[in-house]
């Protein structure tokens, strides 16, 4: 409750009151007349009179003056409660349970906008303060838990969800064959809901849904979990949501309902999301995972920092193509396995997990099903493992980079030092950015690479607006277009940068990298320079020169490190050069030297 | 609060049910259709005690054959008033406050609302009280006393707001 206090701003005589103490009064309504006022007599004789209103609504507090007192300009006359309402709650004030939305008291202030709360039903609503409260107070206590926040996507990037009919067939893999499965692939010391594949049924859809986690998940979880809080945004619906995170996370502990589903928001039907629906007043201490950057664009952004993009995970389409993803042939299959399934559902009365009722479906097929299953089985394994394997360190990795996004954070936290909480202090600022340390570490991946294309960007087009180039120079990289001295990488086009003239220029100089685009793709993904003799456009550079492949990548490393120093070494001596001090010696050797001369002269006799 | 009110509805019935027993179709319907649902400012209604006998005739409509029958019945409510005092069951703990249930109702409690020695703890998801004086801890689950500040009727249900920033008001 604020107290406001109302004046009379002219002076005269307070001639009648029209409310009393305790009158609740809408802006603008009459409170009292004052007349007499000094100099207000009209031409025609009468006297002018002067209303007093009331500035907002609220509720009468005091009376401080009397009818028929004088008064002065800036005497107080009355004082007004009223409530900022911060809170609304279905149009109520949760602060003073006024209705908001009735009559004299309809919120007139409509310029005051208001923000829903992160996880709350859209019938709660703050105003901007209030949020900016509530986050400051949520900043506090992250930052007392040395925390940051993470905001992780589902699809792509911690599992891959399909409904596809052959997936069937990797399920019934997964539980059948985990016996001698080759180890590496299940993650044995992930927890057992983070191995192979499961598979649920989405309330309102005829297909069973089935999931495979990333390799590593998790790890990548437990590690995160102590230096970050962890929330989930997904692109699914919000059963969907919730089945998910019941998967990963049984006990509750990860995520405790900080999910947004796509449900949740109206812009979510339009493959949009938005951090400013959590975090609507300060981001600087939120980092996403997500495997798509465009999703979270707006019309206002063309970048989102706070973002590490993951390689996108798609286990199902990887496998599918064993398959040729021909449905025709699966269907008859996989319809039998769900007749069996659904069998095997209603005649089992104690199983609850699912695994166990497709192992009982699975010995109900027949001899005939059991030898086309394992003929097929071999394929499906060789391109499961194959995936996997390629795919297990991405998320650790993506580990590594947060972690170290988190020390540098709490590094320059500090450094600060004591950033002064105050309990109810709401124009509190995070002293640190992750923003600014996210594009800090990505701008230092390829300094000092001097990069120019060849056959890859379109020739009329330009080169800038193109995501290639703009990953590049978000490393750290310097672009252009032609070729120079300190050139370090010429990035080529496979099919059609072979055999431009910028590429004949530069094949024979030792101090230059030829690689393909994937190498920049991949330094974006794991946010380190990596290995360019992994992208060689012409691999018969490394064998041509005899050396191992470690050996002849220090080499051109160390040419690009020599013609550096080249280039940066000073062309003429600086101006402030430290003078040399004449040694005694020298001093004897010069005054040896004139006196010696002048003898020579005075012994012409001319001079004495 | 709990009252007993008298209202009326007008049923309607196809004729498949035109046989003796029409009377307790009627009734059996009645309790169907109304238990469990909001009449609006009279309250939500909980338990249908007793139909008004005699049964008044049903007229008929032309258009759908239908015959539809004023009752009127007594049934017991649950009606909620600014300023009433109430035991609710805490469903959820957030930073701006707590949504508390009785029956029907929701009820948002904001935290300016709550005593001032309370503050909200994240990792366990509950208020809980600092200081030296009786250790309260509120979270999902716990029952609370409140008093209603504010009400709305809609369509859909009852609105409130409470208050736990009073004597004997609190976790009980």
């Amino acid at each position: 409750m604020e107290s406001l206090e109302i004046r009379a701003t002219y002076s005269g005589i307070l001639s009648t009151w029209h409310v009393a103490i305790g009158d609740k009064v809408y802006r603008s309504q009459k409170l009292a007349v004052l007349t007499g006022i000094a100099g207000a007599v009209k031409p025609d004789g009468d006297v002018k009179l002067v209303n007093i209103h009331a500035p907002r609504n609220g509720t009468l507090a005091e009376l401080r003056v009397v009818a028929g007192c004088l008064v002065t300009a800036e005497d107080v006359i009355c004082t007004l409660d009223w409530c900022r309402h911060s809170v609304v709650y279905h149009g109520m004030c949760a602060d003073c349970g006024e209705d908001l939305t009735t009559g004299h008291f309809a919120e007139v202030s409509s310029g005051e906008q208001r923000l829903s709360v992160a996880y709350a039903p859209s019938s709660l609503s703050v105003t901007i303060d209030e949020a900016r409260h509530i986050e400051a107070n949520n900043a506090r206590r992250l930052l007392n838990e040395k925390k940051l926040t993470l905001v992780l996507d589902l699809d792509h990037t911690l599992l891959h969800a399909t409904n596809l009919a052959w997936a069937h067939e990797a399920f019934q893999l997964s539980n059948t064959l985990s016996s001698d499965m080759k180890g590496s692939l299940m993650s044995p010391r992930a927890s057992k809901h983070h191995r192979g594949v499961h598979f649920f049924h989405l309330p309102g859809s005829p297909l069973p849904m089935f999931i495979k986690l990333r390799p590593g998940l998790g790890e990548f979880l437990i590690r995160m979990v102590n230096l970050f809080e962890l929330h989930i945004y997904t692109m699914g619906s919000r059963p969907y949501a919730d089945l998910v995170a019941k998967l990963i996370d049984p006990q509750r502990i990860l995520f405790r309902g900080r999910i947004t589903s796509r449900d949740d928001f109206p812009e979510g039907r339009l493959n949009q999301k938005n951090l400013r629906r959590l975090f609507p007043c300060d981001d600087s201490m939120v980092l996403i995972v997500d495997d798509r950057e465009d999703v979270w664009l707006d019309a206002r952004s063309t970048s989102v920092p706070n973002l590490v993009r993951a390689r996108p995970y798609a286990f199902f389409s990887a496998v599918g193509e064993v398959f040729g993803n021909q449905d025709s042939v699966e269907l008859p299959h996989a319809e039998r396995l769900g007749h069996i399934q659904q069998n095997t559902k209603q005649s089992s009365s104690s199983t609850s997990e699912m695994n166990e009722e497709a192992t009982g479906g699975n010995t109900d097929m027949t001899l005939s099903d059991k030898t086309e299953l394992s003929k097929q089985s071999e394929m499906i394994l060789e391109a499961w493992s194959k995936y996997d394997s390629g795919d297990k360190d991405h998320l650790r990795r993506l580990a590594e980079i947060l972690e170290e996004c988190h020390g540098k954070f709490y590094m320059e936290v500090d450094r600060i030092g004591d950033f002064s909480l105050k309990t109810d202090q709401s124009s509190f600022s995070v002293p640190a950015d992750v923003k600014k340390i996210m594009s800090c570490m990505r701008r230092q991946v390829l300094e000092n690479c001097v990069i120019s294309f060849s056959g890859v960007f379109p020739k009329n087009g330009r080169p800038e607006a193109c995501q290639l180039w703009k990953t590049a120079s978000s490393l750290g990289a310097n672009l252009s277009d032609g070729i120079s001295e300190t050139l370090t990488h010429l990035v080529v086009d496979e099919i059609r940068g072979k055999d431009t003239e910028k590429t004949a220029a530069v094949k024979h100089r030792e101090d230059v990298f030829i690689v393909s685009p994937r190498w920049i793709e991949n330094c974006a993904e794991t946010l380190c320079r990596e290995n360019e003799t992994d992208y060689l456009i012409f691999p018969e550079q490394v064998e041509s020169s005899g050396l191992s492949r470690e050996e002849w990548n220090q080499q051109v490393r160390s040419n690009q490190q020599k013609g550096r120093d080249l280039h940066s070494a000073p062309s003429h001596p600086p101006p402030t050069k430290r003078m040399r001090r004449l040694t005694e010696e020298e001093v004897d050797d010069m005054e040896r030297e004139l006196t010696a001369a002048i003898d020579v002269e005075t012994h012409d006799g001319t001079h004495g | 609060m709990f009252f007993m009110v008298s209202l009326e509805k007008r049923m309607h019935v196809h004729p498949r049910f035109f046989t003796a027993s029409l009377k307790d179709t009627l009734k059996d319907r009645l309790m169907l259709e109304v238990e469990g649902t909001s009449a609006g400012s009279k309250g939500f209604i909980l338990k249908v005690a007793e139909v008004e006998e005699p049964v008044p005739p049903g007229l008929l409509d032309e258009v759908t054959g239908n015959a539809i029958f004023p009752l009127r019945y007594q049934a017991l409510v649950f009606r909620p008033y600014k300023g009433e005092v109430l035991d609710a069951i805490v469903a959820r703990v957030m930073t701006p406050g707590l949504y508390a249930e009785a029956g029907p109702m929701t009820i948002f409690v904001s935290r300016q609302q709550l005593p001032d020695d309370m503050s909200f703890d994240a990792s366990a998801e509950c208020w809980r009280s600092v200081g030296e004086a009786q250790q309260e801890r509120i979270e999902k689950g716990s029952s609370v006393r409140l008093r209603i500040i504010g009400m709305k009727i809609e369509i859909n249900g009852f609105f409130a707001i409470g208050t736990l920033d009073d004597h004997y008001l609190g976790v009980v």
